[in-house]
Order: C-alpha cells, then sequence, then structure tokens
C-alpha cells in the first residue's frame, strides 16, 4: 500500500532534519501522530512530505530516539511479542531486552535528555525504559553523589538534615 | 567549568522516583534527603497510591521472633527506627506482627506493646500475663483499608481455650478506638471423643483471611474468629490426612479460604482451597503438590520440615527444618531463599510494608503515648 512508504521529516532543536516513516513514528509517539493528524488535510491533496518541527529536543537526542523508535515500533523489524520486553528480565533472551540495555548504558545528561524526550514526544516505552534506568542509576549513590549528578541545589537546612539522617540513620 | 547537568522536571522526578524498588527502602529515604521537592514528592498520598499500584503486592521487610534478644531479622536493607528497635529489645515476647503494627508484651510492666517498626510510635496496655492464649493485633478498618501505612484504631484479638473447660473455645478483643475488652464469644464443643483429652491451639500465628482469623488447633480441625463481621466462632475440619506435619492458613488464589500442608513422610507442599458447591458441603480441594526436595535443594530434609510463619499481603510463607534454616517461599513466584538459620518450630512474624518516607510521617500508630 502507498501509504505504509509515506514518511515524515522531524526537525530538531538545532535544525538537522531526520526522515522517519510515518507509520512507525505514529505508532510510537503520540505527540507526533497528534501533529500529523493535525496537518494530514492541508496535505491529503499534495504529495509533498511533512516536515515537523520539534523544538525542544536536540539532534544528538533526537537520532537516538528514532534509533529506538526504529527497533520497537517498524513491525517488519520487531521479533518475538513486542509488548511483552519490558517484563523480560535483564539477561531474558528476549532480543530487545539487551538493545534497551545497551541503549540506557549511555552518560547521566544524555540519559536525562532521553528521558525529557520521551516525555515529551509521548513515547510510553521509551519513558519507562529511560525513567526506570535513572532509578536504577540512584540506587547505592550517596546524597550528595545524586545532587550533583541531578544538578540539585540542597534546601535542607543543617537542622533539618541532621534530623532526617538522626530519624533513619540505617538507610545511610 | 563544565556546563550544569541538565535539571530534570517534576513530571519526570516522579515517574523516576516510582521506580526505586521497595525491596530496597533505603534508596527511597536517600532520595527523600535530596531536596524537598523530592520530598514532597515522596510524600504526596497520590505518589503513594500510585506507588502501590505499581509495584502490586507489598514485601517482606523482615522479620519478628522471640527466640533471640535480637527481635527483628531484616530480609532487605529496612531497619527499625531506633526507638522501635529499644522497644523490641526491652519486651519479653512477640505476639504478632499484621498491618505494619508488632505486638509485643513487657514482662516487666505486664503491658502489651503495640508498636510501629517504621517510626518508633507505641501504645501500651496493662493485661495480666497471657501466655497460654493466642494473641494477634490487626487494623479495625478491615475491608476499607489497603493496610499500606494505615494509621487508625486496632484490634487486639484473644482466643484460646478455656482455662477450666477444656471443650470450650473463647474469644474476645480489645479495641484500641474505645479502649476496652469485648466480651466473650465462646464456642461448646460437644465431641465426646475429644473431650477428655481437651482441645488447644498449636503454637503458630493465627492468619487473617477475608476478616476472620484462623487458628490452628489440635485434633485437626480450625478454630475461626469472624472478628470483623459477627464475631462468632466456629470450627473447620482439616482435610482428612492424618500424616500432616504441619499445616497452616493462607489465602487460596480466589482470596477464599485455603491451606498450605506438608506431608511427614513425602517433603511435598500441597496447597489445597475450600470451595463450596450449592447444595452440597463447603470441602477442601487439593490444588497444587510441590515437591519439597525440588524446591530447598541441598538441603536435608531426611527429617520433616514445618511451617513457621506466612506474610498475608504478600503471599509468603515460611519454612523452617529440622536442622534450624528457616526459608521463605514465594507463593506467587515460587521463589525460594534462606533467610537465616534459626532452629526449628520458632514462630515467624512477617513485616510486611511498603516502605516510603511518607511511612515516617503517616505512621500506623497516633502519635502520642498512651498508657492504659
Amino acid at each position: 500500500m502507498a501509504s505504509e512508504k509515506k514518511v515524515v521529516f522531524l526537525r530538531s532543536s538545532d535544525g538537522e532534519a531526520f526522515e522517519v516513516s510515518e507509520e512507525v513514528i505514529s505508532a510510537a509517539s503520540v505527540t507526533i501522530k497528534g501533529m500529523i493528524d493535525e496537518e494530514s488535510p492541508s496535505r491529503a491533496d499534495t504529495a509533498a512530505t511533512t516536515t515537523l518541527a520539534i523544538p525542544n529536543v536536540t539532534a544528538a537526542t533526537l537520532s537516538r530516539v528514532l534509533h529506538y523508535v526504529n527497533k520497537h515500533f517498524d513491525a517488519a523489524a520487531v521479533v518475538g511479542r513486542p509488548d511483552d520486553y519490558i517484563f523480560c528480565a535483564p539477561g531474558d533472551e528476549h532480543p530487545l531486552a539487551r538493545f534497551d540495555d545497551d541503549f540506557v548504558d549511555v552518560d547521566n545528561d544524555t540519559l536525562i535528555d532521553l528521558v525529557h524526550a520521551a516525555e515529551y514526544l509521548h513515547i510510553k516505552k521509551l519513558f519507562d525504559l529511560t525513567c526506570k534506568a535513572v532509578a536504577d542509576k540512584l540506587k547505592g549513590r550517596t546524597i550528595d553523589q545524586i545532587r550533583e549528578t541531578f544538578g540539585i541545589v540542597n534546601d535542607y537546612t543543617v537542622e533539618e538534615e541532621v534530623e532526617v539522617y538522626r530519624e533513619n540513620s540505617w538507610a545511610f | 567549568m563544565a556546563p550544569p547537568p541538565p535539571e530534570l522536571n517534576p513530571d519526570a522526578v516522579s515517574e523516576i522516583l516510582l521506580r526505586l524498588p521497595p525491596e530496597d527502602p533505603a534508596s527511597l529515604v536517600r532520595a527523600s534527603a535530596v531536596c524537598k521537592p523530592w520530598l514532597r514528592t515522596l510524600t504526596d498520598p497520590a505518589f503513594l497510591r500510585r506507588y502501590r499500584a505499581f509495584h502490586g503486592t507489598p514485601r517482606v521487610l523482615g522479620f519478628l521472633h522471640s527466640r533471640s534478644i535480637e527481635r527483628f531479622v531484616p530480609t532487605t536493607g529496612f531497619r527499625p527506627h531506633a526507638a522501635a528497635a529499644a522497644i523490641l529489645r526491652t519486651c519479653d515476647a512477640v505476639f504478632d506482627c499484621r498491618h505494619g503494627r508488632a505486638l509485643l508484651y513487657d514482662c516487666g510492666s505486664m503491658e502489651f506493646v503495640v508498636c510501629d517498626p517504621v517510626t518508633g510510635r507505641e501504645r501500651r496496655m496493662f493485661d495480666a500475663v497471657p501466655d497460654r492464649y493466642n494473641y494477634a493485633v490487626l487494623c479495625a478498618a478491615g475491608a476499607g483499608c489497603d493496610h499500606c501505612n494505615c494509621r487508625g484504631p486496632f484490634l487486639l484479638a484473644c482466643a484460646g481455650v478455656h482455662f477450666s473447660h477444656c471443650d470450650v473455645f473463647f474469644a474476645r478483643f480489645y479495641s484500641s478506638d474505645t479502649g476496652t475488652w469485648s466480651l466473650e464469644t465462646k464456642l461448646y464443643m460437644e465431641d465426646s471423643q475429644y473431650q477428655y483429652y481437651g482441645y488447644r491451639l498449636k503454637n503458630q500465628p493465627a492468619v487473617l483471611v477475608g476478616g476472620a482469623l484462623y487458628y490452628v488447633c489440635n485434633f485437626s480441625i480450625l478454630l475461626r474468629y469472624d472478628i470483623l463481621g459477627g464475631q462468632d466462632l466456629s470450627v473447620i475440619k482439616l482435610p482428612k490426612a492424618n500424616h500432616f506435619e504441619s499445616v497452616i492458613v493462607i489465602p487460596a488464589e480466589d482470596s477464599e479460604l485455603g491451606l498450605a500442608s506438608l506431608y511427614r513422610n513425602r517433603n511435598s507442599l500441597c496447597l489445597w482451597s475450600r470451595e463450596t458447591e450449592v447444595g452440597r458441603d463447603a470441602s477442601w480441594v487439593q490444588q497444587r503438590v510441590i515437591d519439597l526436595n525440588k524446591l530447598l535443594p541441598a538441603t536435608n530434609l531426611k527429617r520433616p520440615a514445618c511451617f513457621s510463619g506466612f506474610a498475608e499481603g504478600a503471599n509468603v510463607i515460611f519454612v523452617s527444618t529440622y536442622h534450624g534454616d528457616v526459608f521463605c517461599i514465594d507463593l506467587n513466584s515460587m521463589g525460594v531463599r534462606k533467610v537465616c538459620e534459626m532452629g526449628y518450630g520458632y514462630r515467624i512474624f512477617p513485616y510486611v510494608c511498603f516502605y516510603t518516607p511518607a511511612a515516617c510521617a503517616r505512621g500506623a500508630l497516633p502519635s502520642h503515648v498512651e498508657t492504659q
């Protein structure tokens, strides 16, 4: 069918355009599906390809997101039961479990950019995956390390901090 | 200087904190100490509801026992609050643990102590030395509460066999709301065959299923105390099998009454459910038989194992072997873990909870210490 081969271009905040199958990106991203649906009446009778501006996502992040989207949502590429992958424990045989592990094995800033991109683009599976990865990074870190990693300013007073440490000394 | 890392937006923060594992309560506490917005997220009731829904069943954070002075044995990183730890050390016996409340007895002051391991809050009730009966603690709200960090009134149930009439079961309960004991409910057993020997409750924790407490008794019967319903007593015959080594009440899959039993000779764990068919009496139906030799490999089962406790809500059963190893078996996943070496046949009272920093602020007991 002709409609399956339709492509859209996504333009990142720094001006780079990426080509992606319309069907694949519509299945993945609620936000972009909405944009395409809004556009569609005006382009039904023209052959021109659509370019959508994604102002909140940089080229580096967008290319990663599209790599993920093509792997997970392209029906031709997906092997097995695509919806079950998230329940696979690390080390399970599902082919995408390994892909996902590698995908989120990146530095903090990249990971946080991915969280925000997944949130903005409304890609639930990617949002789940990246949030879980950030939560895993919190494990075993001291409070100061967490603050440093996420650029958080400590707004506790010294007295409050002492109180928190005293009440929950087992956790520190 | 390196550019500052990208700041997480609040929605993403709440989604990330949602995914902190309940098996690692310390990570939640540390997250709450990072900054006040994170603390506010972690203590927001709406977040807590989502957290519980996201993670399903609450986790066994440890268990209580009366065997030694270290009354709390952790199975996760959780440790009782310093005040709770002090109470646990000074009390002489553990009687029960349910709905986030530990029930202890302090022989020095002759008081029951109901204590919240998370906050260390306590409530004391004077009572004469209670050694011959079974005592259980439970949230008074019943089905109206999910018992995750519930803080309302509680009930203290007492059941046993009448001290001068060994064919009469009785039960009564104390309400923390009114501060009084109820009238006794009695059940006269008419089976003369057993009268001479006398009934007794076995020395194992009561289990709450669907608003009623169940006690395993001798002569292969269960005593049912409908504490949250009509408060009546009744007995249910156990499946016909004289060769059970140990029996414990568990909820069956449809939240109806169920049983787990260990056979004396065969080292198999058998799960039962109580089923009612129209026009017929309720009967026990065997659901699953699990080979303990396969489940507990490398364990010497030449001598029989027995049940030590059951974690309501988490569906985890504790089994102790004759050589003193204690295993917990997750009946949902059939995962098995050795938790400690304690000895054969001691009662274990699992502490089941969704620990979140909010639990500190919203403990299971009123904040004031009361003595009655």
